[in-house]
């Protein structure tokens, strides 16, 4: 008997599922309606004055280590590519990322994760939702759970943009038991929210006066009644006139073809480039995601194509973050689901692994140019010590200044760890 | 309701029956406003204005707002019974069955939408169901008891995605929907906190329809719903224990169903032939499902069952939530809540009953204003001492919307006429591409029909698919959509005798609000609002067919409009 679909307990609806948490939607924001999971305010609010900001980009199945952060040259596995070093003495990346390599000095490289799920479909959002213990719930992913720790920004702006590829929408699934407004605001190729654009036959003076006359309705309405409807449905309209006023942010022609060009036509290149400006807005967390990094077939071939995608756009934008004074509150994290194998297949392919991989961190509390752990002489494993996605997340939420072992999620009075209880820091990677 | 002078009262007295008899005697409604005045624990919030319950009731029973006209008739109806009489009348209404489809639908489906029985076809039929004013245990029966080509039966939507049949996910529904039990986590293990929802209910529900499979019937052509003979247990082994456990067939609650075996050879009624049919055994289970779910002895079913069509109407459950009916999560109101779903079987599951009793309660009636001098933090949800806010579904907020520009007498209708089938796939499709194309990909062509622009609003304002709609949960998307929708902000200038073009041909300010106030939010405006409508009006003297859009575009913007209040 097969039940894939629903036999994952922690996958679906629960107990206190979103379904029941979507009363927070009408209810957390503003008079505590329903069930709520708020953590504690204070922190939060500490954390907004912070200003701190997040860059999540997702190699969607995995960039193979070999051919990128973690090259073996000259083992069995390594592959037909040279090194070559970086900018902090004695660190070599593959020759397929000379423009990251450049910037070592402001990086910091995990080689050592290991984490435990080869099969694509449980890995995305077991990955991305920090691998939780089975608590009975639907847990939030990365985006969503910082828009619940660090709060609604007061910029107004939707707090967690994710861009993608192919189709857009306002994606609650990510936001789990936490409820729908902690979801991503996807945009499809970059492409903004449809009805962004007001018609011509409405004027700015129009426009404001529509609204101020909406408003003294909603502020008659509301006299002796519940306040957290009214207080919900404003705030669904003052986010999309804050996004009406920004439309620069999805307006490819001001970008300066120059930036255009060091990031790349290519979408990653395109979606960098765009996840920058955002990020300038003030977005607090912006999540870039690439599909097909999954060369089982032709992994060299394929890596050539594919790995200066992320190679140029990525060093740019760090680069740029940082020529703006910004990268000491922006943490970026660029990873995939696993690594690739060290054997290569019959079709000259890497396949999936968990078991030794790389990924990359930057910015806000990050070491600069350190590189944590290692893989054996072949690259097959972790030599010492491994980390697993649990870590990674205590290790950002503590980059965000966000103690894990001391804030909860409160779902109807269920303590829920925002991080695994048995996982911890990554040693050497924080300042 | 006052008990009538009865000639055999005294005498009933007299062998000291009376308090049976009255309790026999009250109507429902009455004994529902007994039980929330006994547990409002604080003043209870005035009955609400005509205007407001007219406005309710019209959403409740018909899906639509009032027009000003139908608003200026009751207002001005001085007869004492009118709020009963209106009831009669919006249920006697065709619309009335119209709204109750949609509302189950969205209940029932969640959104899901597709495959070989169309929306269309799925709608007609249950909107059939309602205009007979079918047994609500009967309707349920029907979708479960389906046999031979589903496909054929609009009413197997239900436990068909697509042309797939998932028998986890029907048992799933089933519990939820129909037993007010979320057994999600039960699939793997007794629930970790909820005493009595057990991993052995789920088997016992998924036992009913795990020999159910889709199989070609080769002589036929067609994929029939099959089921294969019955194993009389069912295996099962929580992810938290070592062993494993057996169950039989059970509704939670009930008897195990005892299957009797069957000398090889002999278990088949149709033998399963190569060439033919699948074969159909002697004993099925999935029917039986139906009859034990929906038998007037499974009370969960009944106490489900009122619970919903209570939240329909009160805007919260008597349990709440909705699938979360067990000991630990007690109603709010007990005895009410046996009550209800005793009477709703003694009715034979009469949902027109119901639905009419509920509403005479003065519960129902009253404003969602605060009871004077209360502090609102300190009224519960759950106490019904004010009426609580609901949130207009997808289908409400289009109609509404139409009604009240007045597009909606200018739109056409294309709908079937009557005896006519359905719109079949390639309509239902077509419809769904139009409102695909106009909001995606910015067809230049608005819809011109009432169905195209409400399947816009669908699709504006629907909740996501596979989740129930019980929360208000207002969107970025939909204030966009009411901001910038072309299609929208169209209807907001001058046509024939639509909204705009019926104020601008008033002068006074007075009469330019009063007909703006009724026909968008059904009630007289203010002194205040009269005078916010004269002030814009004089400050945009230049352009006062805009400035009437304006006007008009903020109230149908406004939380009054889109609540249901």
């Amino acid at each position: 008997m097969t039940m894939r679909r629903f036999y994952e307990c922690g996958s679906a609806d629960h107990l206190i599922s979103r379904r029941q948490a979507l009363g927070t939607l009408a209810g957390a924001a503003v008079g505590g309606l329903g069930l709520s999971s708020l953590m504690q305010d204070a922190a939060a609010a500490e954390m907004r004055k912070k200003g701190k900001q997040v860059l999540f980009i997702w190699l969607d199945g995995g960039i193979s280590q070999f051919e990128s952060w973690d090259p073996k040259p000259g083992s069995p596995f390594g592959g037909p590519f040279r090194t070559i070093p970086t900018s902090v003495p004695g660190i070599h990346f593959s020759e397929l990322v000379p423009e990251t390599a450049k910037i070592m000095h402001k990086l910091a490289v995990v080689r050592s994760m290991c984490t435990k799920d080869p099969n694509h479909s449980t890995g995305v959002p077991r990955m991305q939702r920090g691998d939780p213990a089975n608590r009975g719930v639907s847990y939030p992913y990365l985006g969503s759970a910082v828009t619940k720790l660090l709060g609604f920004p007061v910029n107004g702006l939707p707090p967690y943009i994710w861009i993608k590829p192919g189709s857009a929408g306002f994606i609650y699934q990510e936001a789990g038991f936490l409820g729908v407004k902690y979801g991503a605001l996807a945009l499809g190729d970059g492409k903004p929210p449809i009805h962004i654009n007001r018609p011509e036959s409405v004027t700015d003076e129009t426009d404001a006066a529509r609204n101020e006359l909406r408003r003294l309705a909603n502020a008659r309405f509301r006299l002796d009644r519940r306040d957290s409807e009214v207080d919900a449905y404003e705030q669904s309209y003052n986010m999309a006139m804050q996004l009406m006023k920004r439309k620069e942010l999805f307006d490819d022609s001001r970008l300066p073809a120059k930036d255009i060009e060091r990031y790349g036509t290519h979408p990653l290149g395109r979606h960098l480039l765009q996840a920058r400006t955002l990020l300038e807005a003030g977005v607090q967390f912006v999540k870039v995601t690439s599909y097909h990094w999954d060369t089982h077939g032709d992994n060299f071939n394929m890596s050539q194509q594919l790995i200066p995608q992320i190679d140029k756009p990525f060093a740019a934008i760090v680069n740029d973050l940082e020529d703006r004074g910004m990268l000491d509150n922006v943490i970026i994290v660029l990873m995939s689901e696993f690594g690739r194998t060290p054997t290569i297949n019959s079709r000259l392919g890497r396949d999936h692994w968990p078991d030794a991989w790389s990924l990359v961190l930057a910015g806000a509390g990050v070491n600069r140019g350190v590189v944590v752990g290692k893989t054996t002489q072949d690259g097959a494993w972790v030599d010492g010590e491994a980390w697993d996605v649990g870590d990674l997340f205590h290790t950002i939420f503590r980059a965000l200044g966000i103690n894990p072992n001391k804030t909860h999620y409160n779902n109807n009075g269920q303590p829920l760890p925002i991080a695994r209880d048995d996982c911890f820091e990554i040693d050497g990677i924080l300042a | 309701m006052r008990i009538l002078p009865n000639p055999v009262l005294p005498l009933l007295v007299a062998v000291g029956l009376m308090s049976l008899v009255v309790r026999a005697a009250d109507a429902l409604h009455v004994e529902i406003d007994k039980a929330i005045a006994a547990g409002a624990g604080g003043t209870l919030s005035p009955q609400a204005p005509d205007a407001e319950f007219l406005r309710r009731a019209f959403l409740d029973f018909t899906g639509r707002i009032p027009t000003s006209a139908d608003a200026r008739q009751f207002l001005a109806d001085k007869d004492a019974g009118k709020r009963a009489h209106l009831i009669d009348q919006l249920i006697a209404s065709q619309e009335f069955p119209e709204r109750l489809e949609q509302a189950v639908t969205v209940m029932l489906l969640e959104r899901r939408s597709g495959g070989k029985i169309t929306d269309a076809k799925w709608r007609g039929w249950l909107r059939e169901q309602f205009v007979a004013n079918r047994p609500w245990n009967e309707i349920v029966r029907d979708l479960l008891a389906i046999e031979g080509d589903p496909t054929a039966t609009p009413a197997a939507k239900f436990i068909l995605n697509d042309e797939k049949l998932e028998p986890e996910k029907v048992a799933h529904d089933v519990a939820r929907l129909f037993l007010g039990m979320n057994l999600q986590c039960a699939q793997c293990h007794d629930h970790p906190t909820v005493n009595g929802f057990l991993q052995a209910d789920y088997y016992g529900i998924y036992s009913y329809l795990a020999q159910t499979t889709m199989k070609p019937d080769k002589a036929t052509k067609a994929v029939v719903l099959s089921e294969a003979p019955s194993t009389p247990q069912i295996e099962f082994k929580s992810v938290f224990k070592p062993d494993k456990a057996t169950t039989a067939p059970h509704v939670p609650g009930g008897n195990e169903v005892v299957i009797p075996a069957f000398a090889a050879g002999e278990e088949y009624e149709v033998k399963p032939e190569k060439n033919g049919s699948p074969g159909v055994p002697k004993f099925r289970l999935r029917p039986l499902l139906a009859r034990d779910l929906t038998s007037e002895q499974n009370h969960r079913f009944a106490q489900n069952s009122v619970n919903r069509f209570w939240f329909l109407l009160m805007g919260r459950g008597l349990v709440h939530p909705l699938d979360m009916m067990h000991k630990d999560n007690p109603p709010s109101h007990p005895e009410l809540f046996d009550r209800l779903a005793n009477e709703f079987v003694a009715h034979k599951f009469d949902v027109r009953w119901l639905l009419r009793e509920i509403a005479l309660s003065d519960a129902y009636q009253r404003t969602t204003r605060a009871p004077e001098g209360t502090d609102l933090k300190s009224v519960k949800l759950e106490s019904y001492r004010m009426a609580n806010l609901k949130p207009l579904a997808a289908e409400q907020i289009g109609i509404a919307s139409m009604v009240a520009t007045g597009s909606w007498d200018l739109l056409a209708q294309a709908a079937p006429a009557e005896g006519e089938e359905p719109a079949d796939t390639t309509a239902t499709k077509g419809k769904k591409k139009k409102a695909k194309n106009h909001l995606d990909l910015g067809a230049m062509e608005l819809p011109s029909t009432r169905e195209d622009a409400l399947a816009v609003f669908v699709r504006a304002f629907s909740g996501p698919v596979g989740e129930p709609e019980v929360e208000f949960a207002p969107s970025m998307s939909h204030s966009l959509f009411l901001m910038n929708e072309r299609m929208v902000l169209g209807w907001l200038k001058p046509k024939e005798n639509n909204l705009i073009a019926r104020l601008a041909k008033f002068t006074a300010p007075a009469e330019v609000a009063e007909e703006l106030y009724l026909s968008v939010l059904t009630r007289q405006p203010e002194k205040e609002e009269v005078a916010e409508v004269e002030g814009f009006l004089k400050k945009n003297e230049s352009r006062r067919e805009g400035a009437l859009g304006e006007l008009a575009w903020a109230l149908l913007a406004s939380a009054e409009f889109r609540l249901n209040h």
